[in-house]
């Protein structure tokens, strides 16, 4: 199982000539905003018809009437404007109606089962969306045949659920699942210098491997504009 | 999906609750066994009348429950997207402008309001379309027609003689008293076939909460179901109104009023609104003839039963 762009070109947005993105990797997409980040996860999501792609995303070995059961997404915005409880919410988007017991171990979320979605602080809404969206393969997920992708998911959690849940992600990419995680919080990048990295800048590509190999604290200035001076002391390589 | 977790219980008393109350309107003919007259009266006037109330109750409550859904506005009925103002605006045309002799305004004024139910609802389609599709522009549109069309009726009010005008008036309240079976073996088929494609859609409504992207990544079509669920809508209101005249808040009122209850899932709520709605029409039709004479419009009843139990829930009720 491998995902696979050709040719992709969104007027203003997006253009990937050619990526690959391998079987148990775990990708951390980075990049100034508007950069183009979501956009490629919407892409890799199918979100994006194909008739205004110009081009192909294919997932190997999959095939396209069961992806839906191999591929999460989860996206920015997930308000609902009904009342909907957390029990709801599993069961009208997962085949469960509460979380599997290693889910909920990391992200401890069947405690509000019965308690309304948006009466819930930013961060448990974000800890149980996260859960739905895992939930939604979590059978292709045991089986490491998973494509999970993930648009800011640090937003609103803690620093120990963003510890917790990031290990259960190494653990999930071990077994052969593609993780890709959009997101700024760059100082992920010094501690799991063996995830893979890819930089983003005006819809393009500019550099995609491991971690060690490519990024140093240079992208910052190079990828982010940021002064060398202005660098903040936590982002800076002990190197 | 846990088929189990659905609460059958409310099916249940709702649909007791239908049978006792055709009960207590056959028991209302208390000669019914013995007199011709009274088995002519039951069977050609009361029969139909519960017949139409059951239909339009449940398609009017049914095609609101999927319609807040599809459109995502808890607030979402059919008066607010529009497309009973067509049928309102052909009514008035029919009973004011005098286009029919009142021989033919049995046959002539429902079919008016069909095609100005199915004419409504095309423009407002066509205006929504022209804005994208969205949510809101659908919303929009039907404001904007039924602005339009209100209009045009207040000019036809200026014009109107008083006994027509008060017809109309009578009209637009609602009133079953026009249930004959001509029109019901017609517009029964249709409501009947609009509740059975709506029911089948329940599951795949549950989707939509979270907004189309989310609906997309399960590996649904939201824009699709969104135009199918919007069409059968239009054809269930457009027959409902045609035939019982328009009624209002009793789509608002019981699908919102069931979810605070039983929840979201829309497996349970899109059906047991449809039966909620027809015993709450059936509530009318039984208090319409306990009045004996007195034939009060629907829209009175609604609102003065539903409005107060409305109020009442809102401020009980936990915010849902």
């Amino acid at each position: 199982m491998n995902i696979h762009l050709q040719d992709i070109y969104i007027a203003e947005r997006l253009h990937v000539s050619k990526l690959d993105i391998a079987a148990g990797t775990l990708t951390h997409v980075i990049g100034k905003n508007g950069a183009g980040k979501s956009t490629l996860l919407h892409v890799i999501a199918g979100l994006i018809s194909s008739e205004s792609l110009h081009a192909e995303m294919t997932i190997s070995d999959i095939p396209p009437a069961h992806i839906a059961a191999h591929r999460c997404c989860l996206t920015q915005h997930n308000d609902s404007v009904f009342g909907l409880t957390v029990a709801e919410l599993f069961r009208f988007y997962t085949p469960f109606s509460i979380a599997p017991e290693s889910i909920d171990q990391v992200l401890q979320v069947n405690q509000y089962q019965t308690r309304l979605l948006r009466e819930l602080s930013g961060g448990q809404q974000q800890r149980v969306h996260i859960a739905r969206c895992m939930m939604q393969i979590w059978e292709a997920i045991e089986q490491g045949r998973g494509v999970l992708l993930f648009d800011e998911p640090f937003d609103a959690l803690d620093l120990a659920y963003q510890i917790k849940w990031l290990d259960c992600l190494h653990d999930l990419q071990q077994l052969g699942n593609i993780i890709v995680i959009a997101h700024h919080q760059l100082a992920w990048l010094n501690e799991c210098r063996d995830d893979d990295v890819l930089i983003m800048q005006d819809g393009q590509v500019q550099a995609h491997g491991k971690i060690a190999t490519i990024w140093q604290s240079e992208c910052l200035t190079q990828y982010f504009h940021i002064p060398e001076q202005r660098i903040p002391l936590y982002l800076q390589s002990s190197s | 999906m846990p088929v189990s977790s659905i609460q059958s219980a409310p099916v249940f008393i709702a649909i007791a609750v239908i049978v006792g109350l055709l009960g207590l309107n056959v028991g209302l003919h208390s000669q019914l066994l013995t007199d011709v007259v009274e088995q002519h009266i039951f069977i050609n006037l009361s029969l139909p009348m519960l017949i139409t109330a059951v239909l339009v109750g449940s398609a009017l409550a049914m095609s609101s429950a999927a319609l807040q859904v599809v459109l995502n506005n808890p607030l979402a009925d059919p008066g607010i997207i529009g497309i009973s103002s067509g049928a309102s605006l052909c009514a008035g045309i029919v009973i004011i402008g005098g286009v029919l002799p009142a021989s033919e305004l049995i046959w002539g004024l429902p079919l008016a309001c069909f095609a100005g139910a199915l004419l409504s609802s095309g423009l407002i389609y066509l205006l929504a379309k022209r804005l994208a599709l969205t949510h809101s522009a659908v919303i929009l549109a039907g404001i904007a027609i039924s602005t339009v069309c209100a209009a045009a009726l207040a000019w036809l009010y200026i014009f109107g003689d008083a006994q027509a005008t008060r017809n109309l008036t009578f009209w637009l309240m609602g009133s079953f008293q026009h249930a004959s079976y001509p029109i019901l073996a017609i517009a029964g088929g249709i409501l009947i076939l609009g509740i059975g494609a709506l029911c089948l859609q329940r599951n795949a409504l549950n989707s939509l909460y979270l907004g189309d992207i989310n609906a997309q990544l399960l590996g649904i079509e939201p824009q699709r179901l969104t135009r199918v669920v919007l069409v059968i809508c239009a054809l269930l209101v457009g027959v409902s109104v045609s035939i019982a005249g328009s009624i209002a808040f009793v789509g608002l009122l019981v699908p919102h009023i069931l979810r605070r209850i039983f929840g979201s899932d829309n497996r349970l709520i899109i059906p047991l609104s449809g039966l909620v709605g027809a015993a709450l029409m059936l509530v009318i039709v039984t208090v319409n003839q306990l009045l004996n004479g007195v034939d009060l419009p629907i829209s009175l009843l609604t609102a003065s039963i539903g409005g107060p139990i409305f109020v009442w829930v809102l401020f009980k009720g936990q915010a849902r």
